[in-house]
This record gives structure tokens, sequence and C-alpha cells, in this order.
């Protein structure tokens, strides 16, 4: 399976090196927070094209935009100005929640884990929320749970019984269970010590490599987004690309 | 699935979830005891309003009370007896005013005669013994004296007792100190009284037994005693006559004419055939009914249909009923003749049957009164008198009651007698427990020579009692109201608003509106279906025994008239119909307030989208 999803990533990539297709394409976005009293304004006219098969850093400061930038490309909201294209369609035009569900997975720094549900029924309530058998869900909680690294034994542990690691590995099972291949991770190693940082980045990186998933991630750490293939920095509102 | 997972997880946090099935079940037992109680207590209340009426008699006090002399030709001296002396009669009319509130409004109403054949006999035959006998005679004067007392020779009996007739009898004005003279050897037209229908005339006659010069047969005036509408004593200003010329051609005239009408109308047999009939709104407004001293014993009492349509239906006393043979669904024949305003019947009718009357049988114009009313009455039930009494509060031994409304004639011109407002007259009914405001309202009035009394059959008294309870059925179905909502809207604080996080990640994982719905309530609403659930059947188990405990706090404790007690039963029983109803209803309002109150927790936090439910978790 693995193999098979490899050689479709490498096809997918040569086939968007050939046509120069985006997986996720961003132009002219601009959003504001607002409530009854003011505006705050977080991004301006940011454009931006992610490619599939790659691995994206996006860096800045606290407040600079750039979680708000993550939730946008997740559907979480619709920006007020310009427009999202996730594989060349139109976000505006996409049912969000079946997108959310089928193509695009995020991955918090606070893991949003269903504290009353076990790590294999967390991983599982995605596919079974997709229509698949219990049975089914089960097998491959099992295998999403192992190609991350945790031991069969943590399958019954709840969240709070588990370090923040194990939570992230539970975390970034769960997304790749919903199937998709688009993860978006927002600041996946901020409660992490440098160990599990190293093997939440090390998992990322292999989703990308070997499974042909497009990883945007959201992070403050210089060191770890220089382990991305193209870095973005936040600044102002505005997404500036980084020379490598 | 997603019912599953919902389940699984209220499941995980048990005893949140056992505290959670167990206060609701509390609640919803208390809310649904506070409804039954408050349904009991309403239909008690209804019973109660039902079971009472304030009943207020008015009567006017008299100006002064003076001693009035009467002479008496017999006794050669004034006799002394003491008048109520009223001046105006004050109208009803004063007693509306603002803040009276009357269910039946007070006015004078007056009770009927009807002249019902056979009664005579029937009562003659009862009491035995002889009874007075009214004679119309013309009489030739064997000397020329003053009527104080007159030796005449009886040589026409036109009425009554015709055993008078060619003998010589001894006559007199009683009451008149200077009485007009008659002329030896004329005829005059004379009425008299009292002579009893069972004594030999002749041989009382002869052996001076009977009407001697010292004790003459009195001598009975005629006249009128009309009244209108507005109390005008109209028969009064007539005038009377004692005794009158008879000459050619006097019964062509109108005093001749009306000796004739007197002898028609046969006092003798009218007195005796008299039959009280009494119109009324309610029988409660009947004092004897009110104070419970009388009660329907056969058939029923008249309905408020009845009385709303005046229908042709009346109650008739077990004495008339056993007097004329008659039952419930006989139809009687009620031509009423006088209208009468002075007293209630009981008044005049007296327990053995006759009576006394202050009237005249000719109206003002010394013309005979016309039946102003004739149709069939229907009996529709028999009443019981406890123990018959003459006064105001009582009921005459055979009188026949009917809806006012059934008397559509005009008896304006049939008012024979007439008075102030008395308590055999004059009643007013207003709503239970009105009294105090009414009598505070009536002061202000500043009118002070009517007595105003009231009769509520011991309603203040069960009032007391009956808005404990329910003040006790408020208290639960609000306390229980009350808990149930807190109650309902904590668990929806703890598994809704405290779990929105989880909201934002199924959100986040593509989970719809409806989904996220579906899995924060479907898990609740099951715990709280069974909570409601046993609520119910906690309160079906507890409803007899909590009725039974607040029924003998707030009924037992409390002391009634015998009449009262009697009359009132109310029950402590809910049957199992309305219990089952008002379960239902219970279960419902808390599951429908649940789903109200939750589906708005619920919205709320679904209305935005989900990257500002993230915003607020962060």
């Amino acid at each position: 399976m693995i193999h098979d999803r490899k050689g479709a990533a490498s096809m997918r990539k040569s086939c968007c090196k050939v046509n120069g297709m985006s997986k996720i394409r961003v132009e002219n976005v601009s959003y504001a927070y607002r409530n009854s009293y003011r505006e705050a304004p977080v991004l301006r006219d940011v454009s931006v094209s992610f490619e599939e098969g790659k691995f994206y850093a996006v860096t800045g400061e606290s407040g600079s935009g750039k979680s708000t930038l993550l939730s946008l490309l997740a559907g979480l909201d619709l920006p007020q100005e310009g427009e999202i294209y996730v594989n060349e369609k139109e976000m505006k035009k996409l049912d969000r929640d079946r997108l959310r569900q089928k193509e695009v997975a995020v991955i918090y720094q606070s893991f949003q884990l269903f504290p009353l549900l076990t790590a294999l029924e967390n991983v599982m309530y995605p596919m079974e929320l997709n229509g698949m058998k219990k049975s089914e869900a089960r097998k491959k909680a099992e295998k999403y749970l192992r190609k991350v690294g945790l031991a069969d034994s943590i399958e019954k542990h709840f969240p709070k019984t588990m370090s923040g690691g194990e939570q992230q590995r539970v975390a970034i099972a769960r997304a790749m269970a919903a199937g998709g291949d688009i993860l978006l991770a927002d600041e996946p190693t901020g409660n992490l010590d440098s160990e599990n940082e190293d093997n939440i980045i090390r998992i990322l990186r292999a989703l990308v490599e070997q499974e042909g998933y497009t990883v945007i991630l959201v992070t403050h750490n210089q060191q770890i987004a220089a382990l991305a293939d193209v870095q973005y920095q936040m600044r102002d509102g505005k997404l500036l690309e980084k020379e490598a | 699935m997603i019912f599953r997972n919902s389940m699984k997880q209220l499941f995980r946090t048990p005893i949140r979830t056992l505290a959670m099935f167990l206060l609701i079940a509390v609640s919803t037992a208390l809310f649904i005891l506070g409804l039954l109680l408050f349904w009991w207590n309403q239909r008690d209340i209804v019973e109660f309003e039902d079971s009472f009426t304030t009943i207020g008699t008015v009567e006017q006090i008299p100006d002064s009370v003076e001693v009035k002399e009467l002479w008496n030709n017999n006794k050669d001296r004034y006799a002394y007896y003491t008048q109520k002396i009223y001046g105006e009669w004050t109208k009803a009319s004063v007693l509306d005013f603002e803040g009276a509130d009357y269910l039946l409004p007070p006015k004078k109403r007056p009770y009927f005669i009807s002249l019902y054949p056979g009664l005579d006999e029937k009562v003659w035959n009862k009491v035995g013994g002889g009874h007075s006998v009214y004679t119309v005679a013309e009489v030739v004067a064997n000397e020329t004296k003053p009527v104080d007392s007159i030796q005449v020779h009886v040589t026409k009996v036109l009425s009554g007792q015709s055993e008078l007739l060619n003998y010589d009898i001894y006559i007199g004005d009683i009451y008149h100190k200077d009485p007009d003279t008659m002329e030896a050897g004329k005829t005059y037209i004379v009425e008299l009284g009292g002579i009893s229908s069972s004594q030999d005339v002749g041989e009382a006659i002869a052996n001076g037994l009977l009407y001697s010069e010292t004790d003459p047969m009195q001598m009975m005036s005629i006249g009128s005693s009309q009244y209108t509408i507005e109390d005008e004593p109209i028969g009064k200003e007539a005038g009377e006559i004692l005794f009158e010329e008879v000459t050619d051609g006097f019964y062509e005239t109108k005093h001749g004419k009306a000796w004739m009408y007197e002898s028609e109308s046969d006092m003798t047999k009218t007195m005796w055939s008299m039959l009280p009939v009494r119109p009324v709104e309610s029988t409660n407004q009947l004092m004897a009914f009110h104070t419970k001293k009388a009660a329907v014993k056969a058939g029923n009492d008249i309905n408020e249909e009845e009385y709303k349509n005046g229908s042709d239906v009346c109650l008739i006393s077990t004495q008339f009923a056993e007097l004329m043979e008659l039952n419930v669904g006989d139809t009687i024949s009620l031509p009423l003749l006088y209208a009468m305003y002075q007293t209630a019947p009981s008044q005049n009718f007296s327990v053995d049957g006759g009576g006394s009357f202050n009237m005249e049988m000719l109206n003002a114009n010394f013309e005979p009164y016309q039946v102003f009313d004739n149709d069939e009455y229907k009996i529709v039930g028999i009443y019981e008198m406890k123990a018959l009494e003459d006064s105001a509060f009582g009921l005459a031994p055979y009188e026949v009651i009917v809806p006012y409304r059934s008397v559509t004639g005009d008896w304006s011109n049939n008012i024979v007698t007439d008075g102030p407002m008395s308590i055999g007259t004059t009643v007013f009914q207003i709503p239970n427990g009105t009294t105090l405001q009414f009598e505070k309202a009536w002061k202000e009035q500043g009118i002070d020579n009517l007595n105003i009394t009231f009769y509520d059959g011991g309603y203040s008294a069960f009032q007391n009692a009956i808005k404990d309870r329910e003040m006790m059925s408020y208290i639960l179905l609000l306390g229980g109201g009350i808990a149930t909502l807190v109650i309902l809207a904590l668990f929806g604080h703890l598994q809704i608003v405290r779990q929105r996080n989880r909201i934002f990640i199924e959100r986040a994982l593509g989970m719809s509106k409806k989904k996220c719905r579906k899995s924060m309530l479907s898990g609740m609403y099951l715990v709280m279906a069974g909570g409601v659930a046993a609520g119910g059947i906690l309160s079906f188990l507890m409803t007899d025994s909590v009725i039974k405990k607040v029924e003998s706090k707030s009924m037992y404790d409390t002391t009634f008239s015998s009449g009262t007690a009697e009359a009132i039963a109310f029950t402590s029983q809910i049957s199992g119909e309305v219990k089952g109803v008002c379960i239902l209803v219970g279960c419902v309002i808390v599951i429908a307030g649940a789903f109200v109150m939750h589906h708005q927790y619920v919205n709320r936090i679904l209305k935005g989208e989900p990257m500002e439910l993230m915003e607020k978790e962060e």
C-alpha cells in the first residue's frame, strides 16, 4: 500500500511539475477578525501556491496570521476577499465539511483528541464518520497507529494518560485515517520536548516523501522550518517566500 | 456510529451520567406531583366554588317602632300593639354602587299565588276540625243603631255559610269606636267572618252560644290592597266599605258589582286553595336551601339550563306531593293570580295549611284580579324541608319553586301585598370570598337604614384550607419546574458548553452541524428520557400518599357547620386516567424543555464558523 501510494505520489509530482498544478492555491486573500467594536486585519492580499507532495513551512511571530492562514486552508472559515482553490476547485463552491472529512486534515499544537475516547477510537472516528464499518476501521486504525510508531499497548489509553508526543502521533494517525493527502499542521511540536519534536517532524517528513502528502506546517521554530522544502514567512499579514 | 460514540462518551463519565439520571428523575417526579396537585386543587376549587354560594339578605331598618292602639267594641277598650314605622321604603337600586359585584343582583322578588283546584278540600280533610268561613249576605236591620253590635235578619246568603239564612244574628264593627248606623227595616250587604265550618249554626244560635249581643259576628270590610310596581298603595287609596244599603239597581253600581265580585271570589275557598309559587334564579337563593335545611329528595334540582331558558319545570315539597299524590314527571297547572311583595311564603302560609294574609281580593277598581300567567309545569324534583318553620328562612309547606324566567306574564297589575325590603323578599348573591370588599364599599355609601347580612355557608373556613393547599401545589409545581430547569441547564452546561471543544474537533473532522447536534444530544436525550420516565413512575407511586398527607394537613383540621360538612364531599382520589394524563403532560413538558434548551446551547455553539470556535478555545 505504501509502495503504491509512494508510486502514485511520484507520479503526481511529475504530473505537477509537468502541468504546474497546485494542490492549494491562494489568490489575493485578505482576512480580518471582526466583532461589534472593531476589525483586526490579519491577512492582507496573500497569494501563494502549495504544490502536492511538498513540505511547506510557514513561520512568523505570534499573531502574524499564520494559524489563520492554515485555518482558511482547512476551510474552517472563508476569506473576506480573494479565493482559495483546493485541487483547482474554488473553496467557496465546495462542501467544506466534506473537504475536511475527505481531503484536508489538520493537527494542532493542543492535539485536539476526544478526551473520552481511547487512542484507537480517536483514530477510528473519521473513518467511521466516512461510513466505514467498525471492524474495518479498527484494523486500519491499528495500522495507522503502528505507522506513527505507537505500540499496540497504547490503543486503549485515553489521551490524558498519554504523553504529549504520543497524543500528537495519535492526532497524525487520525489525520491519515481521514484519507486525504493534505495535512495542515498548526505548531504541532509547540508543546513537545525536543525528542518528541524530532519524532513528529520525522513522521511528517515521511508522510510527504513516502505517502505523497502535501504538508503545510505552521511554526515559529526556525530550525523546524528549515527542514521544509519551501519556507514562507508571515509578516504584517503578508506572506513572503524565504530563500532556502 | 454517531449515537454509539455519543453514548460511549457519556458513559465514560458514569458518576456524572448517573447523577444526571437521578436528578432528572427526582425533579421530574416533583414537577409531575406539582402538576397533579395543581390539577387536583383546581378541580376541588371548582367543586368548592360550585358547592358554596354567598347570599346577602337586605332588610330595611324601621325608622321607629310605635305602640298603636286598636279599639275593640266587644271588649269596650283599646288593644295595644307595636308597629314598625318605615317612612319611605328604600329602593333596591341604592345597592347598585361602585364596588358591588353581583352574581345575582339585589331586588325585591315576589312570590305568586296560584289557585290550585282541590287543594282546599284536601287541606280541610287533612287538618280536620273545621275552618273559618267567610259569608257575604244581605241582612235587614232589626233596629236602628250604630253597628258596634246590631241584630239583623239574614235574608240572602250570596256566598259562604248558607245555614245563616233566615236567622237573626248579631253582627258588629268591632274595630271602630264610632261606627256607622244601620236603619231598621233597611237591607244591607255585609261580609261576615269568624264562623267555623264545623259548627251547627242553628243550634249554636238557638242556644245563645254563638254571636250574642256582646259577642257579635265580625263585620269585614271590602277594599283593595293593590300596589303598583313602584310601591304605590293604589288599593288603599280607593278606600274600604264595611256595609252598604241594597236598593234597586244596587248591583248595577260599581260598589254593587264589587260586592258581587267579592261574593263570587268566595274568600273561604280562595284562601284554602292558594298555592305559593316562588320564582327563583337558583334554589340556593332560598335560605332554606342555602343553609341546607331543604334539599331535593327525589328527582333533580332545576338545572342551570332550565333556569336560563325559563323552562316550565318546578320543584314541589314532599307535603304537597303526598297531599295531591304527585310524582316526579307529573305536570301541574299553575294559573298565577296574585303577586306578593311583602314577605316570603313561609311567613304567610302556616305549617299546617291555610295562613294569614294581609290582602284583599279586589283590585283598586274593585274588580277581581285576572290570571297573568298560566302554564303547565313539569315536576322535576321533590324537596324536603328538615323542619318546617314560618320565618323568612323557611319554606311554606306547599311552596312550589319555579325558574324566575318561566313566568313571562306581566304581574304589575296583580300586586296585592307590598312592603319594604326584607329577608323574605330581597336577597342577592356575590362571588364567594368578597364579603369584606362588599362591606367596605357599602359602608362608603353612607346608607344606614339597610341591614345587610351575609350567609356563606362556611366558605371562609374552607377557603383558608383550600388556599393552603393551593399554595402547596404552587410550591411543588414551581419548585419542581425550577429544579428541573436548573438541572437541565446544569447538565446542558456540563455536557454541551463545557464540551464545546468536542464540537470543534468534530467540525474540524468534517462533521456537519446536523451530525454534531446528534453527536452531542442523542446520548444525553436517552439518559434524560430514562430519567424522565423514572420520574414519571416515581410520581405515579407517590401521588396517593402525597395527596393524603396534603389533604389531612389542610382539610381535616378545619371544622365546619354540620350542614356544610354534609354538603361537601371532596374526594382524595385522582383517577388513573388523570394520573396518566398528568404524568404524560409532565414528561412531555420536561422533554420539550430539555429539547429547546439543549438545542439552544448546541445551536449557539454551532452558529459560527469552526474557526471562531477554535479562537474561543485557544
